[in-house]
């Protein structure tokens, strides 16, 4: 035990210690991809707002303040309040936790079946490729937004329910991709020397087809998460999402609100803005991704 | 051709077989005393619950149950409306134009403003106006239809006191009143979708540009002019084409909010409703159509690749 945890600590003192090298590899990246860097230290931004909102957040999220209520920007409420009185700049964070935690744990969950059954599908061929391409059909003709605002219908509200259906919204694309890859990866010299030295099929999906088709899952999966947070936004926006009281980016543009915005059009600026510039951000990291993964693209989208 | 017709057609069939089957197999998922739930929360009286009960096909066997439903919906029968008691098939038919009208009104707005940027991003690579028209492209990615349409509601009345005008009108009855309704979501809508197609335009062209035939062309002096109309253009048609295949599901997803917001009386506000009044019968035939019209619009894309480009033609 203490002799493992000496061998790693050594291994990894000599990188650690040279900060100077770090710091000059750090400087190189943000020199050559300056956007993508700010971007990312935007989403940091919004991230961690969102996930240390219960620290940040001036005020309580549900705290009702009629006589403070439709208050534009100003020193105390830095975003103003809504109709209730209530800190916008303090909903905008809590809402910034429900979207994220929505859309990151709905893409992952999303993201790792299609992966799954995309490359199982593109590598075995035969009737079960058939099957789920079938399905993959299926799943495509159905807008994401139609997906879930329906199943909401069926099955109730509930967040756990909203991550579930997100995922399957995704599903199809990303098993396409995933699929795509499998097959490209799979028609590669090294796949069939690997099948000629005897590795079974299962052994070849995991060790050879899967680290090799990671990056443009790694790609779809980052545009994914500008896609959830739309679908978020907008099924919470309809009403079937995150139910108030707890705060969202959608919800706090919905019917209730836009009542007031006339009076207020404050109301109608700040949640918008947090949702363009979180899916702004997934995006040019994405183009970034794809860049940096596929050189030949660079510059293409 | 033909042959590749006739598959492709057996596979748009089987594909929206099955997702009837998926459909009415949710709708089975539902649990046995939903009827009562459902009654209570949307005062249901006794005969209607009853005909909710046969209608959601509780007490037949699955099959019996689906296999009457896809016969009477062969024959554009949909069934009757929980609520209203209104013939389904008749409110979608009476409601589809004005979601169609939106979708293809901003389908070309959107291939209005993306033809000319993605050709100029193209041509221009790499120089400032290709920048400007990417980052417009990345911009248009990243907002959310409702939100763009609040802001136009919420400041266009603010600053010039106007509102979207209600009360709608077909554009066959009324056509300036429906226009001066339309403008402005498919404005809007459109300016979204360009995005999209602005991005896979200018990688389309791109993409061309850089075959041997277009050096060919240039060598023996076409004018480049010319050689962006008679060679570049015409070979990046069939990415685009299929953008639009692609962004069909989206247009008919996207256009719920926008007629929420411009109070315009599509499928988009029927299945809202139908959701709102907990109606499965609605709700069920709306995502039956709008997978079909998906489906249908694939088709006609995928067919129209074959005139497009002589080479799918004969090898298929």
């Amino acid at each position: 035990m203490a002799s493992s945890t000496h061998a790693s600590a050594s291994v990894a003192e000599p990188r650690a210690l040279d900060a100077r090298r770090v710091g000059g590899a750090v400087f190189r990246v943000v020199r050559r991809y300056p956007f993508p860097c700010l971007v990312t230290l935007v989403l940091f931004l919004i991230g961690a707002g969102s996930g240390l909102a219960d620290f940040i957040a001036p005020y309580d999220p549900n705290a009702i303040n009629p006589s403070d209520r439709l208050q534009g920007p100003n020193s105390t409420y830095w975003m103003g309040t809504d109709a209730l009185g209530r800190d916008v700049f303090t909903r905008v964070l809590y809402g910034g936790r429900a979207s994220l935690g929505v859309s990151v744990t709905s893409v992952a969950l999303g993201v790792v079946i299609a992966t799954a059954v995309g490359l199982v599908s593109g590598a075995l061929g035969g009737w079960f490729d058939v099957l789920v391409q079938r399905i993959v059909d299926m799943l495509m003709a159905f807008p994401g937004l139609i997906i879930v605002i329906s199943l909401t219908a069926f099955f109730g509200t509930s967040v756990s329910l909203l991550v579930v259906v997100i995922a399957i919204a995704l599903l199809g694309g990303g098993i396409r991709i995933s699929r795509a890859a499998a097959i490209q990866v799979g028609s590669q010299p090294y796949i069939e020397a690997a099948r000629t030295i005897g590795a079974t099929t299962p052994r070849i999906i995991v060790r050879h087809i899967l680290p090799n088709a990671l990056p443009p899952i790694m790609v779809i999966a980052t545009a994914y998460l500008g896609v959830a947070i739309l679908i978020e936004a907008s099924v919470s926006f309809l009403g079937y999402g995150i139910q108030p009281p707890a705060a969202s980016w959608g919800f706090m543009l919905g019917a209730e609100a836009r009542i007031h915005m006339i009076e207020q059009p404050w109301l109608s600026v700040w949640p918008g803005l947090a949702i363009f510039l979180t899916v702004f951000s997934f995006n040019i990291i994405g183009d970034a991704l794809r860049d940096a993964f596929d050189p030949r693209l660079r510059g293409s989208g | 051709m033909r042959g590749y017709l006739v598959r492709r057609l057996l596979l748009a069939a089987l594909t929206l077989f099955g997702i009837s089957l998926i459909v009415a197999g949710v709708m089975r998922t539902l649990p046995g005393d939903v009827v009562d739930v459902l009654a209570a929360e949307a005062f249901y009286n006794d005969a209607e619950k009853e005909r909710l009960r046969e209608e959601l096909g509780l007490e037949a066997p699955f099959l019996e149950y689906f296999g009457d439903w896809l016969i009477n919906a062969l024959q554009g029968d949909f069934g009757q409306a929980l609520r209203t008691q209104r013939s389904v098939g008749n409110d979608l038919v009476n409601r589809i134009d004005v979601t169609l009208e939106l979708a293809f009104l901003g389908l070309i707005i959107a291939t209005v403003i993306s033809v000319p940027l993605g050709i100029v991003a193209a041509l221009q690579r790499s120089r400032w106006p290709d920048y400007a028209a990417r980052s417009i492209a990345v911009f248009a990615l990243a907002i959310p239809g409702f939100w763009l349409a609040t802001l136009a509601i919420v400041f266009g009345a603010k600053w010039f006191t106007w509102s979207p005008p209600l009360g709608y009108q077909a554009i066959w009855e009324a056509p300036l009143t429906n226009l001066q309704q339309m403008w402005l979501p498919a404005l809007l809508f459109g300016l979204i979708l360009a995005g999209v197609q602005t991005r896979i335009l200018r990688t389309a062209l791109l993409d061309v540009l850089r075959q041997d035939y277009m050096l060919t062309a240039r060598a023996k002096g076409l004018s480049r002019l010319m050689l962006l109309r008679r060679h570049a253009l015409r070979n990046s048609l069939i990415p685009f084409i299929t953008v639009i295949g692609v962004q069909f599901p989206v247009v008919l997803g996207g256009s719920v909010v926008f007629e929420l917001i411009f109070a315009l009386p599509g499928v988009g506000i029927y299945l809202l409703d139908g959701i709102a009044n907990r109606d499965y019968i609605v709700v069920q035939a709306v995502n039956v159509w709008i997978a079909g019209a998906v489906i249908l619009t694939n088709l006609i894309v995928d067919v129209s690749y074959g005139f497009l480009d002589p080479r799918i033609r004969v090898s298929s």
